[in-house]
């Protein structure tokens, strides 16, 4: 057992820290102010070669695996840039990435993978307004007529929609047969924009880094062969986005959750109300921050290790990622809730940027799965307990 | 072009360096290492070179094992080969020696044209280039801001830095050593393919056999210079506040600045 970076992995983590410092707090405050696209960052991030590392070589990507990038997620996180990274992170390698590089076709890999090496993002449309953590509950219909697909329905939450170049679409071609409820169940890929496609935007606590809108589809079409896999039989497919969405989002929030200790500390340091010492000589102020750094470095070991597990195609890579994710996404925004208060009204103010942290990482105790649902997989399947719900 | 490019690896500038209880160094452990931030800059010119007028760079680079890391972020900058001076005789090395192990690397390789950072962020010596330059035989431009290399690569138009702000122009038959100053040009990072590149381009590692030189010509036995010393510059003491009448300050003041800072 080898618990130490690679010296690749060294070099990817200050590649990553030297971009995140190029894109300093202000520039974060304002796309967050503005609820803009991060473009000059994406574009950066591009150019170095991250966005595309682990789209295999021979489409152009740099053919690491899923560790490596949150390797260099987590480093970006880390080093200023919070969870600003998830949009692309996820909207490309993952969505567009993960899903073609291992269930596509020869020619899907051709036609879709240089382009996501390049920046393009994906919107993943899995959630419906009466389908979230029950994802076998969709109903938003694909028909086969003739050549094509036609779709509609309706998809809640969807990250992207304004950047997407590709939308990969959960959808019925069956109805739900209770006995065999993940039948049925397939994924299109479809083109955007699409005059049969409207999305109408959401306004947020946090993530304000990539747009998440409403979509309604009525009638969309999309060519038979964009469809991903075998009709109908889709679980495979799903988890291997699923889980590296998830562990890419944890990686994020451990260095996120590392950043605002980080920025707490610097001020705790600094700041004197009573006599001489800090304020970062109080034993109430450094057991908090001490035990959140304890929760993410505990968090990004598991984080590693299904990343690892990920790419060696294990079993046991969903169970880790769930653990992970709810590890990361727990010990971070506690460390993000405590660097506010370790700060008192400066951290509450927007100057600092931990509020904007805890606003950012609050969202992943909800996606891209609900801690709840975490723990009940947890419970169910590694416990050997009873399905409670 | 066959360009060569000398390297260093040397604690990250943000190091807070504390010297060692017997005063002969500093303490290493926990010490960040990274590439001369001069050096940088060399790397970068190389590459630019060898983007214009095509031909390979080859990273050369005295230090111990865990220069190897900086050796390799050159190569993932783009840097095609590596020749790494590696020995425990080397250890200890001025500037004299180091030239003489770095000119016994070199003498055997092809070359057009050497660059290099114009001194090194941890000694800050400056004399390096200097003396490689006289071992070799030949010319060398120190501090250089603005580099052009003639198309026929036989000689190169070098700016470098003067007292004042002032510039001077050199035109400088090749091969010749360029020590690189900051404002040269803006050094890329390395990206994510040409770091899973860099694991796969050779690095050539010198012992003080392969070096041909004898233990007494390298490192500390080498060396012509013996560093007696290392102490730190004395912390700042607080200021002083002088208060009273503006007439009573300037007589206090005038009195302090003769007195005490003997300053007149």
């Amino acid at each position: 057992m080898e618990f130490g970076y690679t010296d690749e992995q060294q070099m990817m983590r200050e590649l990553a820290a030297k971009i995140a410092g190029d894109f300093g707090e202000e520039y974060w405050q304002r796309i967050d102010e503005e609820h803009c696209h991060p473009r000059e960052f994406i574009d950066a991030l591009v150019a170095s070669g991250i966005v595309g590392m682990a789209i295999p070589e021979e489409y152009g990507g740099g053919g690491t695996g899923l560790l490596d990038l949150a390797i260099a997620a987590e480093a970006l996180a880390a080093n200023g840039v919070g969870m600003g990274a998830a949009g692309i992170l996820v909207g490309g390698p993952v969505f567009g990435g993960y899903l073609i590089s291992r269930h596509g076709t020869e020619a899907q890999k051709e036609k879709y993978l240089p382009g996501l090496v390049k920046g393009e993002v994906w919107a993943g449309a899995f959630t419906e307004p009466d389908a979230g953590s029950n994802v076998t509950n969709i109903s938003t219909r694909a028909e086969l007529k003739g050549d094509r697909y036609v779709v509609t329905g309706r998809k809640m939450f969807i990250s992207h929609m304004e950047e997407s170049t590709h939308i990969a679409l959960y959808v019925r071609t069956s109805p739900l047969d209770p006995a065999h409820k993940t039948r049925g169940l397939s994924i299109l890929v479809g083109d955007l924009p699409d005059p049969h496609v409207e999305a109408r935007p959401f306004k947020k606590l946090g993530s304000r880094f990539v747009d998440t809108h409403a979509v309604f589809i009525d009638g969309m079409e999309i060519p038979k062969e964009n469809i991903i896999g075998r009709e109908g039989h889709v679980l495979k497919a799903m988890f291997d986005v699923l889980n590296p969405e998830r562990i890419v989002v944890a990686a994020l929030a451990v260095g996120s959750g590392l950043l605002a200790i980080a920025k707490a500390v610097e001020f705790a340091n600094e700041r004197v109300i009573w006599g001489e010492r800090p304020i970062s000589s109080y034993q109430g102020l450094q057991f908090p921050l001490a035990e959140a750094k304890v929760m993410l470095e505990a968090a990004r070991l598991k984080v590693y290790e299904a990343a690892w597990l990920y790419d060696q195609g294990s079993p046991k890579c969903a169970m880790a990622t769930t653990m992970a994710k709810y590890a990361a996404s727990h010990g971070s925004i506690y460390a993000a809730d405590r660097a506010i208060q370790t700060m008192g009204g400066s951290g509450y103010m927007c100057e600092y940027g931990v509020e904007r942290l805890w606003r950012d990482l609050r969202l992943n105790a909800i996606a891209p799965v609900t801690n709840e649902m975490a723990l009940n997989t947890v419970a169910q399947y590694d416990l050997g307990m009873p399905r409670s719900y | 072009m066959d360009i060569l490019v000398c390297m260093k690896q040397v604690p990250d500038t943000e190091t807070k360096i504390v010297i060692n209880p017997e005063g002969t160094g500093i303490v290493t452990d926990g010490i960040k290492y990274v590439m001369n931030p001069y050096d940088e800059f060399a790397v970068e010119e190389a590459l630019k070179i060898k983007e214009k007028m095509g031909g390979t760079v080859t990273i050369v680079s005295m230090g111990p094992q865990r220069a190897t890391e900086a050796i390799r972020t050159a190569l993932a900058m783009g840097a095609d080969k590596g020749v790494h001076l590696c020995d425990d005789a080397f250890e200890g090395a001025d500037s004299y020696s180091t030239a003489k192990a770095l000119a016994a690397a070199i003498k055997p390789l092809s070359y057009d044209i050497i660059l290099g950072g114009k001194q090194a962020v941890d000694h800050d010596n400056a004399q390096v280039y200097a003396a490689l330059a006289e071992l070799l035989d030949i010319s060398h431009v120190s501090i250089v801001t603005q580099l052009d290399v003639a198309e026929d690569g036989k000689s190169a138009v070098a700016q470098r830095e003067v007292e004042g702000g002032a510039r001077e122009v050199i035109e400088v038959s090749l091969p010749a050593f360029i020590a690189c100053q900051k404002g040269l040009n803006e050094p890329r990072y390395a990206s994510l393919p040409g770091i899973m590149k860099a694991k796969k381009k050779p690095i050539d590692v010198i012992d003080l056999a392969k070096s041909g030189l004898s233990a007494d010509e390298v490192g500390e036995k080498g060396a012509k210079l013996k560093i007696r010393k290392f102490f730190l510059p004395p912390e700042r003491e607080a200021g002083k506040i002088l208060e009273g009448e503006p007439e009573e300050l300037a007589t206090q003041l005038v009195k302090l600045l003769r007195e005490e800072a003997k300053a007149i």
